[in-house]
């Protein structure tokens, strides 16, 4: 890939490296802070309440991982559509032709889905690191339920939250029928792009955003190394 | 409306059907008194603490702390809105704080609230200098829960829970820091309750003292009373400071026993003449004389310093224990002859 893109220049010229690192950062972002906060919602809420029902709730909702993005992104699209015209319907919103399909919006429901697992479980291996008697501490200390978990339980877990984070980078930049299905017109990632120019027989255009992408999970990964030890 | 600082009124304690204790009652009449309770493990301390504290909901009812109702059947008071604090026996500083930062924790609250207490005197009086900058996966069980000592007295609540705050503390200075603990909470008048296996220990902080066996809180009095005026056979036998022999009472003022002949004292309790009682022997209600002509064969010699404790058998099997102050000269080797003094007088029989 390295050879193609020094001797194609022109390829690497053409890349809107811009746009593709912006567009594939956002969705990172926009992805890592629903997984993580929303596993945040799920783990403490099961601390909390210690309820079975939650656990297997919980436990329901990080199977989408088996799922492969293909099948989750064309049954997403499928319960979608009845449920996008039904919101459209029932709000009367006329001037948007759909909420959840070509939009970023769907994209990062559909990673939530596919993706879930991995903040969660990781997040729940945290906790299992946090004794309960330290929350007991901290509720007798007067912290409250909210300041004990964001004054005790998040710089406790902040190198988890970063790994975690990193995982779910790795994971988005990386996935491709998902994002190649879900992604609204004209938005395109490293992985979009390599694959457009591949399935055309271009691999030496596709050389370039293949190897950005190799780059940039790569880094990630170096980032990743250094938590697992410092963790 | 109860006029105690704190009133436990009929409560049943209960974490799991194993750990629970029925029916407690048990007040703390002034603020700054100090309370232990004693009991074997398992029987359920840490879990009426857990309870005072607000971790545990209770079924049946009421616990009040000036005046407030902050348990019962309907009212549970969220712990962090109790201002009590609660030394967990087992580490429970915040892993991610050395503990310099983690006693600040305590001092963060009710910081409005005047007590004169400083972090320098409180690190300084529980030895916690050395390991200040430490974080608690660096430090030793004593020293965690020294600094959790520290976290919650610095706290300022209106009742302060230990359990067994100083189990893991090195001998060489448990009594030096219960002395100092005992000063800081009298001084600072905190109201304590302290859960201890450790009857010494509870005898010397507490005011009052409560022996929890048998799910049950047995007796609830001052120290001296508990230990000298044990109000069960099984109070006694948990407290494991003499035995109880056979005798029958032979006067207002006088029983006789096969071992030892006549013993007389003053009864802290009627029995018509002629009854059969257990009366309780303590290690010091027997004095050696060894001129004596009561002599009782040798078994067994502790030595604990100020003074030896003599494990003697009679003719009847029965190993009585005999407190001699470790300065008499003429110490005594197994199996040999060891005389008690006659006529024996004990100052208060207690007999069930």
């Amino acid at each position: 890939m390295l050879y193609w893109t020094i001797i194609f220049p022109k390829h690497l010229a053409d890349l809107n490296l811009v746009e593709l690192f912006s567009n594939t950062i956002i969705l990172v972002l926009l992805s890592s802070i629903v997984l993580i906060g929303f596993a945040f919602i799920s783990n403490y809420g099961n601390r909390l309440s210690r309820s079975k029902f939650l656990e297997i709730l919980t436990t329901f909702s990080i199977s989408g991982y088996a799922i492969p993005g293909i099948i989750l992104a064309v049954a997403f699209i499928t319960f979608i559509s009845w449920f996008d015209n039904s919101i459209m319907n029932l709000f009367e919103i006329r001037n948007v032709k759909s909420i959840f399909i070509g939009s970023i919006l769907g994209l990062v429901v559909v990673y939530f889905i596919r993706f879930f697992s991995l903040a969660s479980n990781g997040l729940k291996s945290g906790y299992l690191k946090i004794n309960y008697s330290i929350d007991e501490s901290a509720y007798l200390l007067g912290y409250s339920k909210f300041k004990t978990f964001k004054n005790i339980h998040i710089p406790y877990l902040k190198n988890t939250i970063m790994l975690i984070g990193i995982l779910i980078a790795i994971e988005i930049i990386k996935e491709l029928p998902i994002t190649l299905i879900m992604r609204p017109f004209n938005f395109e990632t490293f992985a979009t792009q390599a694959y457009i120019y591949a399935s055309q027989d271009l691999l030496e255009a596709a050389a370039a955003p293949s190897l950005f992408l190799i780059l940039i999970a790569s880094f990630f990964i170096l980032i990743t190394s250094r938590y697992i030890l410092k963790d | 409306m109860p006029k105690n600082f704190l009133e436990i009124d009929n409560v049943t304690f209960a974490a799991s059907a194993k750990s629970k204790v029925n029916n407690v009652s048990l007040t703390i009449e002034n603020e700054g008194d100090i309370v232990c309770l004693l009991g074997p493990s398992g029987i359920g301390k840490t879990t009426i603490l857990r309870t005072i504290a607000g971790l545990e909901k209770i079924q049946s009812g009421i616990i009040s702390l000036k005046n407030k109702v902050i348990s019962s059947k309907d009212v549970h008071v969220e712990p962090e809105n109790r201002n009590i604090s609660l030394a967990f026996q087992d580490n429970s500083l915040f892993p991610h704080y050395n503990v310099l930062e983690n006693i600040q924790f305590g001092a963060e609250r009710n910081k409005k609230k005047k007590k004169d207490l400083t972090i320098k005197e409180v690190i300084e009086f529980l030895h916690l200098d050395h390991v200040k900058e430490k974080f608690p996966h660096q430090i030793s069980s004593g020293e965690a829960q020294r600094a959790a000592l520290a976290r919650a007295l610095l706290s300022k609540p209106d009742l302060l829970l230990l359990d067994e705050p100083l189990s893991n503390v090195d001998q060489s200075f448990k009594e030096e820091i219960q002395v100092k603990l005992k000063q800081v909470l009298t001084d600072l008048k905190i109201t304590t309750i302290i859960v201890t296996h450790d009857s010494y220990e509870a005898f010397y902080l507490g005011s009052k003292c409560g022996i929890i066996l048998d799910s049950q809180l047995k007796q609830f009095d001052d120290p001296y009373n508990v230990y000298h005026f044990p109000n069960s056979v099984e109070v006694v036998n948990f407290l494991n400071r003499g035995i109880l022999i056979p005798a029958k009472v032979t006067g207002e003022n006088s029983l006789e026993s096969d071992d030892l002949g006549t013993i007389n004292g003053n009864f802290t309790k009627r029995y018509p003449k002629g009854s059969d009682v257990q009366l309780l022997l303590q290690p010091e209600d027997l004095e050696h004389d060894d001129q004596s002509n009561l002599k009782l064969e040798v078994v067994d010699r502790k030595f604990r310093g100020t003074n030896f404790i003599y494990t003697l058998k009679t003719s009847s099997d029965l190993l009585i224990p005999v407190f001699v102050h470790s300065h008499h000269m003429h110490q005594h080797e197994i199996d040999e002859k060891f005389g008690i003094k006659r006529p024996i007088n004990i100052d208060h029989i207690v007999c069930f």
